[in-house]
């Protein structure tokens, strides 16, 4: 396809170059000049025998008119032309074949320039992502921590216990001087390594502001949950039932003249629901399963019912761009929206009583996988405290777009997850849970629960989204889950040493490797 | 009667301050620098008392702790766990581990004893 794209710029180029006319060269070649001029517009494809006689008039081997080389070429400019930092320059397919066709040289030059950028964008997200992990740098933190600490023991002792003898006093007056050269420099040592990274990180993504915004609040949202509490007994028919499909829609309709229509979802652009406040009307994809359908519907009841307290976290400094609080108040609206399914204190007792069997939890709420594993990282009520779990959704080619820890477990921020976490082989058995114990670079121990889930498309022939989940907590807490029944803690053979991403992974000798370790 | 604590800790100047403030309130001290060690002297001569440090070379303070509270003979020796690093999910893991106290570098050298002494009461 793309050889035959080129064949015309081709053919002009070597024409050109011969000093021939279009004329001429349809009579070498036995066609019409018009014939001839569409040809070289790539509007119309050729082969066979024309193909030849147009080499043999033009001198040159049919295959350097068809040429493989430029195809590749041409696909790897394709793929550049996708890239987001050609976004605002309108750059399209014809510009880029008219560039390989007049110019190959420099469309080789630009594939050479192009990969060079995304090797160095590369060395500075793994640049980045070390400076949030980096093993120096806790390790320099703890040594700060360490000598302040001895320092100020010290100095508590000597004022404390002014009757110690005199030898007992130089020592101790001595080992706080030692300290305190010490102290300055791991704090030198400190700042030349922060300073070496001075401008390493690049501007964050709307995706990272919010997650840092989750962060900040240990993705639990009291506003949030408060409202949904208290919003709840106005929506639900039955408490013992909890809340249905069927008494949101009501409830929006009663409440705030809202009707939801099911939609097909080409009519969507494939999303599972849109608002339009004009007609107040909800449209549900009809794509969407019921467990989505209701989440989408109490999403709703969010952004009439909880505006205020949304806009007011969506307000965070945290988020610079429109693009990053929109995204947030999305986040913000999907936490509700789990707050209002899921009841926290009742859910807690729930999830607790039945050992965080996910699938049990799940035909109790009528929920989905994911529904269940996200509101699990939300229970983290001060006082009331769920277990401290992490959270991470790829897809199948490792793109992560979900991210939450509170086990400690640091989660890459840009992908490129160590191959031997479970979430990467849960693709391997659909649908099927994988109980995984790993020893992690900071030396803690955790369990990895993974499994995939698909989000269907509205037809047989619609390509279907798999994403792998995965769930997990410090071992500390194993015992408490059901997923760890038969995995045996004590013996290190059965806990698999994992990385973060390879660039920031000291293993030796892993058969998985796939980038060089990162030196800073 | 002189009660025993065991002082769990990798950092030489640490453990050269802490020694000092417990034999000085009148403990017979004994001191590991390593997690295994740590074990091993506890199944030698249970202490009345640990303070254990989080980071250590060999297995960490969690894991020293998690093997205390599993045995029998062990489980019931009071432990106050200090460390460094000041997260919450440490003291949410200690707390499920089932250590006895909590405190963050750098300490209070009064405040260490006297939660010694009153987990020694309790």
């Amino acid at each position: 396809m793309a050889g035959r794209a080129l064949l015309g710029h081709r053919i002009r180029t070597i024409r050109k170059d011969l000093g021939k006319t279009q004329a001429e060269l349809a009579a070498d070649a036995g066609v019409s000049a018009a014939y001839l001029n569409l040809i070289e517009h790539n509007r119309r494809t050729i082969g066979g025998a024309l193909l030849l006689r147009l080499a043999e008039a033009l001198k040159v081997p049919p295959a350097d008119l068809t040429g493989s080389e430029e195809a590749r070429l041409l696909a790897d400019l394709e793929e550049i032309g996708g890239d987001p930092l050609f976004a605002k320059t309108n750059l399209d397919k014809q510009d880029l074949t008219k560039t390989l066709g007049v110019a190959p040289t420099m469309a080789s030059a630009m594939v050479a320039l192009y990969r060079a950028y995304r090797s160095a964008n590369e060395q500075i997200d793994a640049l980045s992502e070390r400076i949030s992990y980096d093993p120096f740098l806790a390790h320099a933190a703890h040594d700060v921590v360490s000598r302040i600490t001895s320092i100020r023991s010290f100095a508590e002792i000597l004022h404390d216990h002014s009757d110690m003898g005199h030898e007992q006093r130089e020592k101790f007056t001595k080992s706080m001087a030692e300290e305190s050269e010490r102290l300055s420099s791991a704090a030198s040592e400190m700042f030349s390594f922060l300073n070496s990274f001075e401008g390493a990180r690049q501007t964050m993504l709307p995706a990272d502001e919010v997650d840092d915004l989750l962060y900040d609040h240990g993705n639990y949202f009291d506003g949030l949950e408060k409202l949904a509490d208290e919003l709840r007994p106005k929506v639900e028919t039955d408490p013992d039932h909890g809340v249905f499909l069927a008494d949101i829609i009501s409830y929006l309709k009663k409440k705030h003249n809202v009707e939801l229509h099911r939609e097909n979802p080409e009519k969507l652009d494939q999303k599972n629901s849109i608002w339009d406040e004009e007609t107040r009307s909800l449209y549900i994809s009809k794509a969407a399963p019921l467990t989505a359908s209701r989440f989408e519907a109490a999403k709703m009841i969010s952004r009439l019912d909880a505006h205020d307290e949304v806009e007011k976290l969506a307000a965070s400094p945290r988020l610079t761009t429109d693009k990053a609080r929109q995204r947030a108040r999305e986040s913000l609206h999907g936490y509700f929206a789990g707050a209002l399914i899921f009841p926290y204190s009742s859910f807690l007792q729930t999830v607790t009583d039945l050992r965080h069997d996910i699938e049990m939890i799940q035909q109790l709420y009528a929920a989905s996988w994911e529904q269940v594993c996200h509101r699990l990282t939300t229970l983290r009520r001060p006082g009331e405290e769920g277990i401290p779990f992490h959270f991470v959704r790829s897809d199948i080619a490792g793109n992560i777009s979900k991210r939450f820890s509170a086990s400690g477990l640091q989660i890459p921020r840009y992908g490129g997850i160590c191959p031997r976490w479970a979430i990467h082989s849960a693709f391997l058995t659909p649908g099927n849970i994988k109980s995984q114990l790993v020893k992690a670079p900071d030396t803690s121990t955790y369990l990895f629960i993974a499994r995939t889930v698909t989000k269907l498309g509205a037809a047989f022939k619609d390509p279907r989204s798999i994403y792998s989940i995965l769930l997990g907590c410090d071992a500390t807490y194993a015992d408490r889950l059901v997923y760890a029944d038969g995995l045996d803690r004590e013996n290190a053979d059965s806990i698999t040493n994992v990385g973060l991403t390879c660039r920031q992974c000291h293993i030796e000798n892993c058969n998985q490797r796939a980038h060089d370790f990162v030196e800073t | 009667m002189t009660h025993s604590v065991l002082i769990v800790e990798d950092d030489d100047s640490i453990v050269e301050a802490l020694n000092f403030l417990m034999e000085t309130a009148g403990f017979d001290v004994r001191i590991a620098r390593e997690g295994p060690r740590a074990i091993e002297l506890v199944k030698e001569a249970v202490p009345d008392v640990m303070i254990l440090d989080v980071m250590l070379p060999g297995c960490d303070g969690f894991e020293v702790a998690r093997n205390i509270r599993s045995h029998q003979l062990t489980k019931h020796i009071p432990i106050l766990m200090l460390t460094a690093k000041n997260r919450p999910i440490d003291q949410e893991k200690a707390h499920e581990i089932g250590v006895t106290a909590f405190m963050t570098k750098p300490f209070s050298t009064r405040e260490v004893v006297e939660k010694v002494k009153g987990m020694l009461n309790s």
